[in-house]
C-alpha cells in the first residue's frame, strides 16, 4: 500500500534521523553519500524543532523517498518551500507504476503542489520554491515544471 | 532544497528577500502550469 507518513514535532522522536537513515540507500559516491547523511540528520532535527514537516513516501515496506516542507517567502511573496527532497538510491530515475508512472521526485513535487494548494485555500500563498543542490538537479526540476529567475539559483512554480 | 554544506556544517538557506523590480515582474507574470497543477491536485494522496 502506498502512503505518505507525516512527521511533525508532535509525533517525532530524536530517533527519526537514525530510523530514516537505517531504512534508505544513499548514493554510491562516498562524498555524496556523506552529504545526504548530513542533510537527513539536519532535516530530522528541523522536524523536531517545528521548522519543517516531513512526508515519508512508503510503498509496503520500502521507503521510496521523502520531502520536507516549510512556509517561506520569496521577496514579499508567501511561498511553500521544499526544504529537502530525497529519493532512495535504488528508486532514483525509475518511473513506478504505483506512482502513476511518475518518478519518485516528480510524485513528491506534485504532492507538494497539493499541500500548497490546501494551504492556499486557508492563507495567502503564491509559489512553491526550492533551491536545487546542483546544476544537474536544476534541469531535473525544470523538466518537472519549475521556472527560474535569471541570476538566481532558486526555482519556483506559480500556484 | 534549502540546505548546503559549508565548513562541514549544514547551513539553511532562505529564498532571496530582496528582488529587483524586474524579478518581481517576472514572478508576477509567470504562467501558471494548469496541466501540472490539475494533475497534482486531482490525485488522492494517502497521508497518515
Amino acid at each position: 500500500m502506498l502512503k505518505l507518513q507525516k512527521y511533525t514535532s508532535k509525533n517525532t522522536s530524536h530517533r527519526l534521523g537514525i530510523d530514516v537513515l537505517s531504512s534508505v540507500e544513499l548514493s554510491e559516491d562516498i562524498n555524496q553519500s556523506q552529504r545526504e547523511k548530513y542533510f537527513i540528520e539536519d532535516i530530522c532535527k528541523r522536524v523536531q524543532k517545528s521548522n519543517t514537516v516531513l512526508y515519508l513516501l512508503k510503498h509496503n515496506h520500502d521507503i521510496l523517498g521523502f520531502v520536507a516542507l516549510s512556509v517561506s517567502s520569496i521577496g514579499d511573496f508567501p511561498s511553500l518551500q521544499i526544504d529537502y527532497l530525497f529519493v532512495n538510491y535504488k528508486f532514483r530515475g525509475k518511473k513506478l507504476e504505483v506512482l502513476d508512472n511518475l518518478k519518485t521526485s516528480s510524485y513528491l513535487v506534485e504532492f507538494s503542489i497539493e499541500v500548497a494548494h490546501e494551504i492556499q485555500e486557508l492563507a495567502g500563498l503564491r509559489y512553491l520554491v526550492l533551491l536545487p543542490d546542483n546544476n544537474k538537479l536544476q534541469q531535473v526540476y525544470k523538466d518537472i515544471g519549475f521556472l527560474n529567475l535569471p541570476k538566481q539559483d532558486w526555482l519556483y512554480i506559480k500556484l | 532544497m534549502a540546505l548546503v554544506i559549508k565548513d562541514d556544517k549544514v547551513v539553511y538557506i532562505a529564498p532571496p528577500k530582496k528582488l529587483t523590480s524586474k524579478e518581481k515582474k517576472m514572478l508576477e507574470d509567470a504562467p501558471v502550469n494548469h496541466k501540472l497543477i490539475k494533475r497534482a491536485t486531482s490525485r488522492k494522496y494517502n497521508v497518515v
